[in-house]
């Protein structure tokens, strides 16, 4: 009888190991049809996107060298971005959420026109200048754009110039400020008369009426 | 039969798990984001002197096929099909000086007549980008085989890669001469209205 029910218990035990020997290897078969699928599907984005690319020689056209006479007193390099989100009807009823970014790299500069400087001899080593306003300017320098499926949005967005000008004008609302304009006619003032001491003379600038919220008023 | 579904059903769970874990896009979209310290960045002082503006043309073209080669160990390279791309930039450089390496020297020679001397350093590139918009007439794209449409991000990687090369040909070898004389025409301008008679403009 005590041997009935040690055997039964072994037996048992055995059935119980045997399952989970069963179930780990369940575990694993899956694990690996997992990670093939896996790499199967980098392998098909990897067709997608190339890993480096190189451009063929080709000839750099001068189109026109202009004088220009400006002075650049201040300027950042800036980077910013908008986003972009969409949703993918498949079979039009399972949904798949699409976004992508615009990201715009730019030279943000204040410049004054040099043409427009007017000098004024006051008395012997004496000269008034007046200063034009500044004028803000930027220079894009890289129009990156990433997504999470690009044939969706070549599809989706013929063009990405829409998204660029919302960046450029995110970028220019944080940048063309009042308060820049007037840091930046600060030292177009430093400059110009660092200039003009080397020459000996001093220098005296017209003042510049500013706007404020009650008025115009001297400043 | 129910053992062999169960089993069926037990491995398509744990595979569809591991395959799900593995991939985020949208994760990996958000970690390439411009970060923070990018986005506000403070305006630096400058004293720079722009002479002369150079507008300059290129046509950037794509070809997959010259530039990537298939070879076996490599499974990045087992591609069917090419990807080519042409897309005209238009980029504009603009030379000038730093005043403040500028040194000018006042030299008086007789009492009704004086000069002033400028000596100028050399001239460098002080701002430079390129056009922000696509003319999307202008651009020709082409795929074959099982590679996907030229996208919009390989465009830009496209542009980004015509101005890089735009920047590194030495194009002041071309056209020093004309920006030597628009800073001599300039400096001189400057100088004459505010009274002296004559300017020497020297150009290392």
């Amino acid at each position: 009888m005590r041997n009935e029910h040690s055997s039964n218990k072994m037996s048992s035990g055995l059935q119980n190991a045997g399952q989970w020997l069963h179930f780990l290897f369940l575990i694993i078969i899956g694990g690996v049809i997992g990670l093939a699928i896996y790499g199967v599907k980098t392998w098909v984005d990897a067709l997608k996107n190339p890993q480096e690319i190189v451009l063929e020689n080709s000839p750099i056209a001068i189109e026109s060298v202009r004088p220009k006479g400006e002075l650049y007193v201040s300027s950042a390099i800036v980077e910013d971005y908008v986003t972009l989100h969409r949703t993918e009807k498949h079979l039009g009823l399972i949904p798949e959420e699409h976004s992508c970014v615009q990201i715009l790299k730019q030279k943000v500069s204040f410049k004054i026109d040099l043409d427009k400087i007017v000098y004024t001899p006051d008395t012997l080593n004496w000269l008034i200048v007046t200063l034009p306003d500044v004028e803000y300017v930027a220079s894009t320098q890289n129009t990156p754009f990433m997504s999470d499926d690009e044939d969706f949005w070549e599809k989706e967005l013929p063009s990405t110039n829409g998204l660029k000008r919302k960046v450029e004008q995110k970028i220019r609302k944080r940048y063309d400020t009042a308060e820049n304009r007037k840091r930046a006619n600060k030292y177009a003032e430093e400059a110009v008369t660092a200039m003009l001491m080397q020459m000996g003379y001093e220098v005296r600038f017209t003042p510049k009426i500013e706007q404020s919220k009650e008025g115009l008023i001297g400043q | 039969m129910k053992n062999i579904l169960k089993n069926l059903y037990t491995i398509f769970c744990l595979a569809a798990l591991i395959l799900l874990s593995c991939d985020n896009p949208q994760k990996e979209l958000k970690k390439k984001l411009p970060s923070k310290a990018d986005i506000v960045s403070e305006l630096k002082q400058k004293a720079d002197i722009v002479t002369t503006e150079l507008k300059v043309r290129k046509v950037a073209i794509y070809d997959s096929s010259k530039s990537e080669k298939f070879t076996w160990k490599n499974p990045n390279t087992w591609k069917w099909g090419d990807q080519k791309c042409i897309i005209p930039i238009e980029v504009t450089l603009k030379y000038g000086y730093d005043l403040r390496n500028l040194s000018i020297r006042n030299v008086e020679i007789e009492e009704d007549s004086s000069i002033v001397v400028i000596h100028l350093p050399k001239p460098k590139i002080i701002d430079a980008g390129y056009n922000t918009y696509i003319d999307e007439g202008s651009v020709v794209k082409m795929s074959t085989g099982l590679r996907s449409e030229v996208g919009h991000a390989l465009q830009e990687e496209i542009r980004r890669k015509g101005y890089e090369a735009v920047l590194k040909d030495e194009l002041i070898s071309s056209v020093g001469e004309d920006v030597k004389r628009n800073a001599q025409t300039l400096f001189t301008s400057i100088v004459k209205a505010m009274g002296w008679k004559h300017v020497v403009v020297e150009v290392e």
